[in-house]
């Protein structure tokens, strides 16, 4: 009988262990997707491979965002500094971020660094 | 039956266990930035955060009305809180330590430039004079000995505001019990204890000429803050000529210092926050003289051609690039 219980045990232990690696090699992203945020709500997720324009509205304002050649950019905002527009087109790494219309843009890969600061 | 028992109880034991690792997250927007907080705690943990970060924002926005700083800009004269005159102190440390590299009162410059407002534009050297006679911290110093401060010129704290709002929230999480945190306050970092499985916290430092990507990674455990300040952040153009947004309060333009970037390490978050853009607008050689002279800090510079400096301090933590040592 205490075989059979040994059994169980590591039967158990191994499937944990493969539903641990499915989530640790397929519960992330593949690095192909940009998820858009707006005013902390999640309103689209762009495919890089596929390339589109977009126009985001909030009550802070308006973004236009662009997929071209696998990268991310926002090509208009109607907001005063900019910011958004001067980042350059990215599929990788920090967020691009427009704060007056409280727009977010974060790339699936960017868990490499818990942050990048700059 | 008693061991399936057991071994059930061991396995759920161990589900919770990974469970307990994972931190609780969360996105707000304060402090005219996004700020990412991961707390290894529970939701009242993150809420009390956040309302700490939007009571000090508050308390310090150079552009909200009910702020003690706005008061002060408005009328000339202000009661603070202690929260406000502790940041003010620490402000004025940071600018004697610096010669006046940092300047609280640089506000008047910031005004006439636009960067707080919708329009900027580069102002004439009429008004840049006319602002410089308005900026230097040694007139909030001499009022510092009461928290009731009246004064001709213009406060900003914004460059060393987060700093202490990052630090001020890890004693808050400690007091509350927590062991590890990590708060992303637009280009601060302030890091509370190691991970719990024991990993390091990876910080990548943004490359000024593509901002989303990281030219170097600073790699460590414990509690550390790490604050990031470049001319790439918030720029504008005109006839041709960019212009960002670190004046330096001495000629009232932006600082031309030959750096694009600089990061500070220390484990006060607002002497790190002040300290980085006093670094970027005294130069490399002149931070560097700092430097040797203090105990408290240490920085990695990227200068305009993107070559990587870092004091010996920081260097033992940077990985992913090639960087010149700056010894003691």
């Amino acid at each position: 009988m205490k075989t059979k219980y040994w059994i169980l045990l590591f039967a158990l232990l191994a499937a944990a262990c493969l539903l641990c690696s499915y989530f640790l090699f397929f519960g992330g992203t593949s690095g192909t997707t940009a998820t858009v945020i707006s005013d902390g709500v999640t309103v689209m997720t762009l495919d890089l491979f596929v390339d589109g324009e977009y126009t985001i509205k909030s009550d802070y304002g308006e973004n236009t965002i662009r997929v071209v050649d696998g990268k991310v950019s926002v090509v208009s905002a109607d907001c005063p500094t900019q910011d958004c527009v001067h980042h350059a087109p990215a599929n990788s790494g920090a967020p691009i971020v427009c704060l007056p219309n409280r727009l977010v843009i974060t790339f699936s890969n960017a868990q490499e660094y818990d942050a990048i600061i700059g | 039956m008693k061991k399936l028992c057991a071994i059930s109880l061991l396995l759920a034991f161990l589900l919770c266990g990974c469970a307990q690792n994972a931190p609780v997250e969360r996105e707000i927007f304060a402090m005219d930035t996004l700020m990412t907080l991961r707390v290894w705690g529970d939701d009242d943990d993150v809420a009390a955060a956040v309302s700490e970060i939007n009571r000090l924002d508050a308390l310090l926005s150079v552009t909200d009305e009910n702020s003690e700083i706005y008061a002060l800009n408005r009328d000339g004269t202000a009661e603070f809180s202690l929260d406000t005159f502790e940041l003010l102190n620490k402000a004025v440390a940071v600018s004697r330590r610096t010669d006046g590299a940092f300047d609280p009162t640089v506000y008047p410059l910031v005004e006439i430039w636009g960067f707080t407002k919708e329009e900027q534009r580069v102002p004439s050297q009429g008004e840049i004079d006319a602002a410089l006679s308005r900026v230097g911290y040694e007139q909030l110093e001499r009022e510092l000995d009461v928290t009731c401060v009246s004064m001709d010129g213009k406060i900003d704290l914004g460059g060393i505001a987060k700093g202490y709002a990052a630090q001020k929230v890890v004693e808050l999480l400690q007091s509350r019990g927590i062991e590890t945190a990590f708060l992303s306050l637009g280009g601060n970092v302030q890091t509370l204890g190691s991970k719990p499985d024991g990993a390091p916290w990876l910080v990548g430092i943004a490359d000024p000429s593509a901002p989303s990507q990281a030219i170097a990674c600073l790699r460590f455990h414990d509690s550390l803050a790490l604050v990031t300040s470049g001319g790439y952040q918030r720029y504008f153009e005109e006839n041709g000529v960019r212009y960002h947004h670190i004046l330096d309060p001495k000629t009232g333009y932006p600082a031309d210092s030959g750096l694009a970037s600089v990061t500070v390490l220390a484990h006060d978050g607002a002497l790190a926050d002040g300290l980085s853009t006093a670094l970027f607008v005294m130069g490399m050689e002149k931070a560097t003289a700092l430097w040797r002279e203090s105990d408290d800090f240490e920085a990695v510079f990227i200068t305009k051609d993107g070559a990587i400096f870092a004091t010996d301090g920081a260097a033992s933590l940077l990985t992913d690039c090639e960087c010149t040592v700056i010894e003691r």
